[in-house]
């Protein structure tokens, strides 16, 4: 309804106009009060109202309390840690036990396409072992190009001790390495409910830690890449036919220098240039 | 070398992560990350010339010592058990929770420690000590640091006579 300044010049018009605003004023107050009245039919009117609230919430709510939501969040996460940590336990196995499966399956793909070459163990290996000189982590990775050795640690079960170990790189504590992939793997155990799935790899500070365990210790491999099915498969037996020809009478005899001599031991069958490596990197311990 | 690998247990909130950070920072914070309900520190210590390097599990806190995953106790050399002095419920099932770890840990050296000394007054401490299941082996504060070398110094020393108790 619009009308101009001048159009309500008499008031014989402007007492129209008063009716018919009357009018219009009871019709809407009679609308609202039926609308009010019946459930459905204000339904009608709030719902859209609200959908387009929500609907504007969904799409400015990341923006507008993300912050303060990651900072809720965090502050909550804090100051419940061991609980979380209670609540964590179960789903963490089943995420541990799923990552796994699917590593498995995904390395089993390329496993196919990958030559399976000469076994490590036997005349064959020592041949090219002594007389050649390649070295048996050159010979298992030389197909991979994907992965290195980085460093091998000889670890007590249970325990978690560190008995020995060699790597290329240094960058962090051996015996805390150790303890902690002791940790996982115990937790793992339990997670797991001894099934048939066990933990052979684990990530960790950017390293895949390939193990494989013997009765009294095991032996973790840190290589800085994926290793595919035949990979450790190779590096497996590789293990298997150090454990047997050097490792097991060290770790029975369990000498004081156990730890320099399986440093020794592992650096003269796995590593290049083990003459010039220092060997008080690994004893020295702080 | 000496090693051993030490296991920090007890209640939920009595100051186990706190006893370690002490022990291997030297300071009192907050600190606390992990993933699998437990994180491992690693202190060396010398006991008359020897080195010992003590490998320490921290657990997350559980209400009984029979929900912690059993094989984080395999093979350790010793075993703390931290209760809260200002908490009765961290040291009422102390006969319950000691048992269970005598059996599940045989010949581990077993350390009871009452912690957060710095809250209670000597009166009180009295008190608690003469109800107590068991006769505590130290009374510690993470907080003021009070006992806390001590407590692994302890441990190294026993681990080095190869003793336990
Ligand atoms: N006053 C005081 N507070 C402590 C002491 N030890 C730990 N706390 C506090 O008690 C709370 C729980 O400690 P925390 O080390 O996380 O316990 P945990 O669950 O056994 O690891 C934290 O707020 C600590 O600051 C202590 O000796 N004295
Ligand atoms: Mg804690």
């Amino acid at each position: 309804m619009s009308f101009s300044k001048d159009s309500i010049g008499n008031s014989e018009q402007l007492e129209q106009l008063r009716k018919i605003l009357l009018k219009e004023d009871r019709a809407e107050l009679l609308r609202i009060k039926k609308v009010l009245e019946e459930k459905e039919e204000l339904g009608k009117h709030v719902s859209p109202i609200i959908e387009d609230h929500i609907l504007s919430l969904k799409k400015n709510f990341p923006k507008e309390f993300e912050a303060v939501v990651d900072k809720q969040i965090e502050n909550k996460l804090k100051a419940s840690q061991d609980e979380l940590v209670a609540i964590l336990f179960p789903a963490l196995g089943t995420m541990i036990n799923k990552y796994v499966a699917y590593q498995m399956s995904e390395l089993r793909e390329s496993i196919d396409a990958r030559i399976n070459v000469t076994k490590n163990t036997g005349p064959i290996g020592w041949f090219r072992r002594n007389l050649l000189g390649i070295k048996d982590s050159e010979w298992i990775l030389a197909k991979s190009g994907e992965a290195n050795i980085e460093g091998m640690y000889v670890i007590e079960m249970g325990s978690g001790l560190l008995l020995g170990s060699a790597s290329n790189v240094d960058t962090m504590d051996k015996d805390l390495l150790a303890g902690m992939l002791t940790a996982i793997q115990s937790f793992a155990e339990d997670a797991f409910m001894k099934g048939q799935q066990k933990v052979d790899i684990i990530e960790y500070d950017k390293l895949s830690i390939f193990t494989q365990s013997y009765p009294k210790f095991y032996i973790a491999v840190a290589l800085n890449g994926r290793l595919t099915n035949s990979d450790k498969e190779k590096l497996s037996d590789a293990l298997l036919s150090f454990v047997n020809e050097n490792l097991n009478s060290i770790v029975i005899e369990k000498s004081n220098t156990i730890e320099a001599e399986i440093h020794d031991a592992i650096n003269k069958r796995f590593f290049k240039n083990s003459e010039t490596k220092d060997t008080q990197l690994i004893l020295d311990n702080d | 070398m000496t090693k051993g690998k030490v296991i920090l247990t007890g209640n939920f909130g009595v100051g186990k992560t706190s006893l370690f950070n002490r022990f291997l920072y030297n300071e009192f914070g907050e600190k606390y990350l992990t993933t699998i309900g437990v994180k491992v520190g690693k202190k060396a210590v010398k006991v008359e010339e020897v080195e010992v390097t003590l490998l320490i599990w921290d657990l997350a806190g559980e209400i009984s010592q029979d929900k912690v995953p059993n094989s984080y106790f395999l093979e350790s050399s010793a075993v703390i058990y931290v209760f809260d002095l200002t908490r009765a419920s961290t040291y009422s099932n102390l006969e319950f929770d000691l048992k269970y770890l005598r059996e599940k840990v045989p010949g581990v050296i077993l350390k009871l420690v009452g912690n957060k000394k710095d809250l209670i007054s000597e009166s009180e401490l009295q008190t608690i000590s003469e109800n107590l299941y068991q006769k505590a082996d130290l009374i510690t504060s993470a907080k003021t640091g009070e006992n806390v070398e001590d407590l692994f110094m302890d441990i190294a020393r026993h681990l080095l006579e190869g003793k336990h108790s």
